[in-house]
């Protein structure tokens, strides 16, 4: 093989020099706007946690309904930002680019380091930013964290198994900046309707924690659903591979409907999955707790109540811990009786319950009565319950109203 | 440069080297530009300029100095004058001759017009 | 130096424009390329450069196929595209980030083409008028010295002076290990730089000849009024009258004008065929 058609290194790093001197704009500007987009979410975060009212069963919903928004918009702009990053959408830079002298795996390579490490780097600084921007806006508004410490959490999430998920959809994000900017308007429009699907779905499912459930290395029935998504990436990496071969400066490129295919292959499966799993937490996962075992645990008498629904679930992976928040209610508003009792048991010296005025909630109950206990690891299990396991419970009873929270969880 | 369309563009370059050498901007024995460096001053195919100087050697015009380059000849200016005029009596002048015979002009005319303008220009 | 094999191409299928088409292009020459518009000029040239890929057939470069895009044959190839992209940066930013892929590149040679398009070294690319980009870009790609340059509309969008400049630069350029292959409908910027004409139309060659080969076979002359000498292959309206195209009687001597031989050409492709078939 003549010298200059061997493989190197060197061409490489000057096609990476070359891209960032002939399109520093187009790089300037998904870093600015990626960084800006990646602040969205905290922003959303903070908004959803304090504009939702306590207490109230549409909280959840509107809290959620925030996220989901702050998810579609960080969305739309990364996405946005990703266009501008490879300018390679008119035939004038597509042949300036061909007709660079450098290998094709050389000039594939160079790109997606391009796109993988820059992107890595701008995601990180964008989090990182977005952590601090997040803390200083609490401070300043002296406003309420739900979310205790989102900024680690979103450290452990790319340190424990949910970083499998991240990381893929991370190298699909890649390759739709890399393949999908690439190539022609066609492409473009179709890669970017794809990715626009795709996103929310596996971004959602991190940001709810459902994910390590997903991959939970001791749940067997998903384990195929691991391995497919093992293996798309590589696939789609050979596809844009062959598909980066036979670019010609006008046409359709065949292989980008693999490349398409291959991500509606993965919403399908995610999605299925995570309905599937959806569907476990309601039915199964979801901790239901009997009037018998929580008069007994508590040690007042209840009115009649009732399983509402579920609101929070979160896994902390392996050693099973989980925390599990839901709504009852109530068959009718609990009478004055009830009240008394709980007031009386308030008063009881070193009780688990508790009242409390919430001064700053404006709606119609300002009282709440709270249980709170926890059990196992040395802590004295109560009544009925076995302090070989690890639980928590919280009760919150808002007074007058028919709906109450109850908090359940190991640890 | 410009160029006409009744003679043959290698020799316009031709005969635009010989005025260049009887303005005096190449003297004897001096070194012309290369037939590349002519083309581009000419803007013109560099195998045209070749077959000018094929041309203007075989005229013995000019001569080829092996791995140095070419040089106007001696004598250069005396060979051009002679060149062009053998050229104009035998192409120029009879065409000449066959205009004044139409248009009935006599040759004492010619004369007396010739001497007027020599005194007039020296 | 350039082998083209039974090259068949088209954009849609069933609708070829190049059908079996075969083509030898020699090294040191200045190839002029012509042809309607449509005809195929552009795809051509880009099938030349590996831009496009032939459905059937092979473009061979020195031996290697050109679809296989590999280094050592872009190292010696460049084109100048009819409308080309330049960033928004110093020509010399621009020259220390692209120059390092051509091996042979000369930062010498590129400061003489500037001053013949008599423009500075240090511009803003993206303050350039559309003529002055061009002429940075032709400059550009005749200091990489490759030896195969291929051009598309060269002088459009150059004004007259520019014009001539464009053909000094080219003269300049010139070598003989370098081909320049040049497409254009402005056939007066060029006619005095060719060595070789390429006319295509309709899927095929209608002529591949030298310009030497076609002063001995063809004569181009000037008439007044209308000629009835037998042998003339094609006329048109001129300034002094009509300009006519016929066969060489033998060792007469004329100009070559691009514009009637190409009209000539297309006009009585048969007989032009026959005349060149020796």
């Amino acid at each position: 093989m003549k010298p200059e058609n061997k493989f190197s290194f060197t061409r490489v790093v000057q096609l990476i020099k070359h891209y960032a001197i002939v399109e520093k704009r187009g790089l300037l500007l998904y870093t600015l706007i990626s960084i800006a987009a990646l602040q969205i979410p905290y922003l959303a975060a903070i908004i959803a946690y304090n504009t939702a009212h306590t207490d109230s069963s549409v909280r959840y919903d509107i809290e959620l309904l925030i996220m989901i928004l702050g998810a579609v918009i960080t969305f739309i702009l990364l996405t946005y930002a990703a266009s501008q990053l490879m300018n390679t959408k008119n035939k004038e830079s597509r042949s300036n680019f061909l007709m660079l002298p450098a290998k094709s795996s050389e000039k594939f390579i160079a790109r997606m380091l391009i796109c993988t490490v820059g992107a890595m780097i701008t995601v990180a600084a964008g989090h990182l930013l977005g952590i601090c921007s997040y803390n200083l806006l609490l401070t300043l508004l002296n406003a309420e964290e739900y979310y205790h410490n989102l900024g680690t959490q979103f450290l452990d999430t790319v340190f424990s198994l949910d970083s499998l998920a991240t990381s893929i959809i991370f190298m699909l994000y890649c390759l739709y900046i890399w393949g999908a900017a690439y190539f022609h308007k066609n492409c473009y429009a179709r890669s970017s309707t794809v990715a626009l699907l795709t996103w929310p779905i596996p971004y959602l499912t991190i940001v709810l924690g459902f994910t390590s459930k997903l991959l939970c290395e001791y749940d067997n029935n998903l384990q195929f659903v691991r391995m497919i998504m093992y293996i798309l990436p590589f696939v789609t990496i050979w596809a844009a591979w062959r598909n980066f071969n036979r670019t010609q400066i006008i046409g359709k490129e065949r292989y980008m409907w693999i490349i398409t295919g291959l991500i509606v292959i993965y919403i399908i499966i995610f999605g299925v999955a995570g309905y599937i799993f959806n569907k476990d937490i309601k039915d199964v996962k979801t901790i239901k707790l009997e009037e018998e075992r929580i008069e007994r645990i508590t040690g007042a008498e209840f009115p009649a109540f009732d399983y509402h629904k579920t609101t929070f679930y979160h896994s902390g992976g392996m050693l099973g811990d989980f925390t599990c928040s839901a709504i009852y209610k109530f068959d009718k508003v609990p009478t004055n009786e009830f009240y008394n009792t709980l007031d009386s048991l308030c008063n009881v010296e070193g009780s688990n319950w508790s009242k409390s005025n919430n001064q700053s909630d404006s709606t119609a109950s300002a009282e709440e009565y709270s249980f709170h206990i926890i059990w196992g690891n040395n802590y004295p299990a109560p009544e009925g319950e076995s302090p070989e396991d690890d639980r928590l419970i919280t009760i919150e009873i808002p007074k007058g109203q028919k709906e109450f929270k109850i908090t359940y969880g190991a640890w | 440069m410009i160029f006409k369309e009744t003679k043959s563009i290698y020799r316009q370059i031709a005969d635009r080297l010989c005025d260049e050498i009887l303005q005096g901007k190449y003297r004897e024995e001096e070194r012309i530009p290369s037939v590349r460096e002519y083309a581009a001053t000419v803007e013109v195919n560099a195998n045209t300029v070749v077959r000018s100087y094929d041309q203007l050697q075989s005229e013995e015009v000019i001569y080829n100095k092996r791995g140095i380059g070419y040089f106007v000849a001696a004598n250069a200016v005396d060979r051009i004058k002679e060149l062009r005029r053998a050229t104009f009596m035998s192409e120029e002048l009879p065409e000449f001759f066959s205009r004044i015979a139409i248009l009935d002009i006599q040759i004492k005319d010619i004369e007396e017009l010739y001497n007027k303008w020599k005194q007039k220009n020296g | 130096m350039i082998r083209i094999s039974n090259l068949s191409f088209g954009y849609k299928k069933g609708n070829n424009i190049f059908e079996d088409f075969s083509l030898d292009i020699e090294k040191g020459k200045v190839i002029g390329l012509l042809g309607k518009n449509g005809t195929g000029k552009s795809t051509l040239l880009y099938l030349l450069t590996g831009l496009l890929h032939a459905q059937k057939g092979e473009i061979r470069f020195n031996g290697t196929d050109v679809k296989r895009r590999e280094p050592n044959t872009l190292q010696e190839t460049f084109i100048v595209t009819e409308e080309f992209e330049l960033p928004n940066i110093t020509l010399k930013r621009y020259v220390d980030a692209t120059a390092p892929f051509y091996p042979r590149f000369s930062h010498e040679q590129l400061k003489n083409y500037l001053e013949v398009f008599e423009m500075p070294m240090d511009v803003k690319l993206g303050e350039l008028s559309m003529g002055q980009k061009k002429k940075a870009y032709i400059s550009f790609a005749l200091a990489t010295n490759t030896n195969f340059l291929v051009m598309d509309e060269p002088s459009n969008g150059l004004d007259i002076p520019s014009k001539s400049q464009f053909r000094k630069a080219i003269t300049m350029g010139m070598n003989d290990e370098r081909t320049v292959i040049i497409s254009t409908h402005q056939v007066r910027d060029i006619d005095t730089l060719l060595d070789h004409v390429i006319i295509i139309d309709d899927k095929k060659v209608l002529l591949d000849a030298s310009t030497a080969k076609i002063g001995t076979t063809l004569f181009f002359g000037e008439g007044e009024g209308n000629s009835t000498d037998e042998g003339i292959i094609y006329t048109q309206p001129s300034v002094t009258g009509s300009s006519i195209l016929r066969a060489n009687r033998g060792d007469e001597e004329s100009n070559l004008n691009l514009e009637l031989l190409f009209n000539a050409t297309l006009a009585q492709r048969n007989e032009i065929a026959k005349l060149f078939e020796k």
